[in-house]
């Protein structure tokens, strides 16, 4: 398990160096001159320029400074955002709570969504419920989240009316409510950002589990299981879905780049206050600093979701950690 | 080159009907500046004509600037195709001559090629373009178009990759090898029309993702600038007014579906028409 671990770290931790990398370049071609910028001495002699430039490192050569750089990037420095005038590491773990809570939701619920439709589907190809649902989910792939998200306000919020379709909170009940009602304020505030995710990843997941069943439904194991009198239910539970689990597990855990930045859309639509609509703003005010503190991070998060991934797949299929092919 | 598509003859209803679509809003937005009944970024009358719902005059009613949606609706179809087009097109030419490339190199070369893929597609696209969209203010339609293009090379690239390695050791392009051709005309001659198929059905999904990821963007006020009408700056432009005036994020929304859901459908008939040709592929 550890041999089959430790090259999968290093390559983390060559990705997270790349985007450091990759967010000084950034960094370079944002526009914009932070000397000539700086609004507290606007006639400032050369001298005095050259002197900030000294001060702020800027008149050494490019690769000392991308040097530079990538060690503070290492030990946690990831500089001062322009925009919010706070360190960009805090400004960063502010807004990454927010996108975990929205994209693990949305995962959890297109993991659920996805695999028992995709079980139904591959069990009873010939079922017209599980045959529609699966092709409405395929359909919902190729939509742009904006639209799938106006319809689910335009729906829940404002034709039936029953769900609140912005913000993580009321900020009447986060004041004065029970605490019983403050987390189902919060999940229902949770509910149609999730949903809309949700609907957007499941498809890819439920093709996947869809293909392993139909594979397993006519395996050697499974019909040895039927002939020793198990149930049907018995026999996908404990026989189909067990030996079709890994690879869709594979699948989800090639979606944790979404899980980190895959949410921008849904964040501003809804009004989250993650790090989706962190980046936006950020964008939209040219803060070159926190844009690539929020690459950073999202390499970051991304690198070690793949490596539990790797470590979870490992686990379920051991034929994967000791370096057996099929 | 003309086989999948000869084989299409024998189409089903629905794929007709999503080719029609297609062509409609292909010809409407060719020929928008004699279809739009009124210019797509005059604010007609701000006080008056504000919100107005669907009328004999405004067919489509007009957005919070007064603007005839019906106009902006031709118009944006216009920017939306063209981002989608260039952009699907310059992302499938990345992705050929990378993927080839690498498929074609030896092993350790090709690893290392891929590798680059790898960490590129490690950071999410949408984060990645909204990084390039920072870089470059303000960008123009074209500009727009071939960033979305830059970033969105990559999946393609892989598919791509492991198709040309899988027929590196096959027959053909062995005894293209033995008869003395050179290893380029061997990846253009004999090996590149093998990927035509393919190719032609990625390039659609392309076509369909670089409509959905240019209205993400311009929704997001990042992407087509103000005024010009694309169908995502028409979302834009209606979600904040969703309670009240529904119907103009309604016409933006309608057009995205129809267009995105049958540009996908001719996708998957081109996809399948190729895979009954090759069923090894």
């Amino acid at each position: 398990m550890l041999r089959y671990l430790v090259p999968r770290a290093m390559h983390a931790l060559a990705i997270v160096a790349f985007a450091a990398l990759a967010s000084f370049v950034l960094l370079q071609l944002a526009p914009g001159d932070v000397v000539m910028q700086s609004a507290d001495q606007p006639g400032r002699s050369a001298a005095a320029q050259a002197a900030l430039r000294e001060r702020l490192g800027l008149n050494r050569s490019i690769a000392q400074r991308a040097a530079a750089y990538v060690v503070g990037v290492a030990r946690g420095d990831l500089g001062v955002s322009f925009s919010e005038q706070r360190p960009v590491r805090t400004v960063l773990a502010d807004a990454l709570p927010a996108t975990m809570i929205l994209s693990g939701a949305g995962l959890l619920l297109a993991s659920l969504l996805g695999i028992v439709l995709g079980t139904a589907q591959g069990w009873r190809p010939e079922n017209p419920l599980a045959a529609t649902l699966g092709t409405g989910l395929t359909l919902l792939y190729t939509l742009p989240e904006v639209v799938v998200g106006v319809t689910l306000i335009a729906l829940f919020g404002l034709v039936w009316g029953v769900l609140p379709v912005g913000g993580m909170t009321d900020p009447i009940i986060e004041l004065t409510g029970s605490a019983g009602a403050q987390v189902l304020d919060r999940l229902r505030h949770l509910a149609l950002p999730s949903l809309a995710l949700a609907l957007v990843w499941s498809a890819a997941i439920a093709r996947q589990q869809r293909a392993a069943i139909r594979e397993v439904a006519s395996a050697a194991f499974v019909r040895t299981a039927r002939a020793k009198g198990a149930s049907q239910l018995r026999v996908l539970r404990r026989h189909a879905v067990r030996s079709a689990l890994p690879g869709t597990v594979a699948v989800i855990g090639t979606m944790l780049p979404a899980l980190a930045g895959g949410t921008v859309i849904i964040e501003a639509l809804f009004a989250w206050p993650g790090m989706g609509s962190l980046l936006v703003r950020s964008v939209a005010l040219r803060d070159a600093p926190l844009v690539a503190g929020a690459v950073i991070v999202i390499a970051f998060v991304i690198a070690v979701g793949t490596l539990v991934t790797d470590a979870v797949v490992g686990w379920l299929d051991p034929r994967t950690s000791a370096g057996v092919s099929e | 080159m003309i086989e999948p598509f000869r084989r299409m003859r024998t189409t089903s209803g629905l794929t007709l009907a999503a080719c029609t679509l297609v062509a409609v809003v292909a010809v409407a937005s060719a020929l928008a500046p004699w279809l739009a009944p009124h210019d797509p970024a005059a604010q007609l009358n701000v006080v008056l004509l504000k919100n107005a719902p669907p009328s004999w005059t405004y067919p489509l009613g007009t957005d919070p600037y007064s603007r005839d949606l019906l106009s902006r609706a031709l118009f944006g179809a216009r920017t939306s195709l063209l981002i989608g087009v260039v952009g699907a097109g310059i992302a499938a030419a990345i992705a050929l001559m990378w993927g080839t490339a690498a498929g074609f190199v030896r092993r350790p070369i090709s690893d290392r090629m891929m590798s680059v893929v790898d960490a590129f597609r490690a950071v999410p696209r949408k984060v990645v373009l909204l990084a390039a969209v920072m870089v470059v203010p303000h960008a123009s339609a074209l500009v727009l178009a071939v960033l979305l293009g830059v970033t969105s090379w990559t999946a393609l690239s892989q598919v791509i990759c492991t198709q040309v390695r899988s027929m590196r050791t096959r027959d053909f392009v062995l005894a293209a090898h033995a008869i003395g051709a050179s290893p380029l005309r061997v990846m253009i001659w004999h090996v590149g029309p093998q990927l035509i198929g393919s190719m032609s059905a990625a390039s659609a999904l392309l076509l369909a993702d670089m409509l959905a990821v240019e209205a993400g963007l311009s929704f997001l006020g990042l992407g087509v600038s103000p005024p010009n009408a694309s169908w995502g700056t028409m979302l834009q432009d209606g979600v904040p007014y969703l309670a009240s005036a529904w119907w103009i994020a309604a016409t933006p929304c309608v057009l995205l579906v129809l267009t995105v859901l049958s540009v996908a459908r001719i996708a998957d008939a081109v996809h399948a028409s190729n895979t009954t040709q090759t069923p090894t592929a």
